[in-house]
């Protein structure tokens, strides 16, 4: 009885974490999709897109992360070119990656 | 009388001085802005189009380590033009270290796997790519 009320727990907290996940990817993807710079758009627009791939088998776990690597490489190039006109932008975007892909997303890839 | 003419001298002295200083200062700044390059931007687009045409090949299931090092040449040159150009030029060298970090970890992983998929091909081509439109419009702002 007590194992089976554990494994329920954990199901439970398992399930808790997927769906706050889920809210930190679409707020991530919220907020991209409104900025006002146009590079955290199709940013935005980018991860949509390995998402709706992934989703559909055709990339693998592997190649979806090293996408998001890849990013934030993208996202430290571009805030070097645009100064800080675009930083902030580009900050906010690069926290919710972290945030949402990288830490949240990434423990259940 | 005399007091009155030194006086006039020693203003005109450092009028002349600050004069002098502001035509420094303003020749010092047109030398340390970096202007745009034509050329920085022709070895990036021939670049970007050399490493598209090697991703090309990492869909089959051998490695051309030919065309990698020839594509490594190429970077490592830009990178070299860059670094010529002088501190002013900093972040000009540092986005080209940017894309050869992304080519050298992309090397890596198609080194790693079998072989590439095409819907992963493309997205490395668009990532990648993406990152010498960055390096491009660097260049395009600068002074002409």
């Amino acid at each position: 009885m007590e194992q089976k009320e554990f494994e329920k727990f954990y199901d439970e907290l398992a399930e808790a974490a997927r769906v706050q996940g889920k809210a930190e990817v679409n707020k991530l993807l919220a907020d991209a999709k409104a900025d006002s710079l146009e590079f955290v758009q199709q940013q935005g627009m980018l991860i949509q897109k390995y998402l709706m791939q992934l989703a559909l088998d055709q990339i693998t776990r592997e190649e979806f992360k090293s996408y998001v690597m890849d990013m934030k490489t993208l996202a430290l190039m571009e805030m070097q070119r645009q100064g800080v006109a675009g930083q902030a932008s580009i900050q906010r975007f690069l926290a919710g990656l972290g945030q949402a892909v990288i830490v949240g997303l990434f423990r259940f890839l | 009388m005399y007091h009155s003419s030194a006086h006039g001298r020693s203003k005109y002295s450092v009028h002349s001085i600050a004069i002098s200083v502001g035509v420094l200062l303003f020749a010092c700044a047109a030398a340390c802005t970096p202007t745009r390059d034509a050329q920085t931007i022709s070895q990036l687009e021939s670049a970007r189009d050399q490493v598209d045409s090697l991703y090309d090949t990492f869909t089959g299931t051998t490695v051309d380590d030919e065309r990698i090092e020839t594509v490594r040449a190429t970077l490592a040159g830009i990178l070299e033009y860059e670094q010529k150009k002088g501190k002013s030029n900093a972040l000009a060298v540092e986005q080209v270290k940017s894309i050869q970090k992304l080519f050298e970890s992309h090397v890596a992983e198609r080194k790693a796997a079998a072989r590439w998929s095409g819907t992963h091909k493309n997205n490395k081509k668009e990532l990648i790519g993406q990152a010498f439109t960055i390096a491009i419009a660097t260049e395009n702002e600068k002074n002409k």
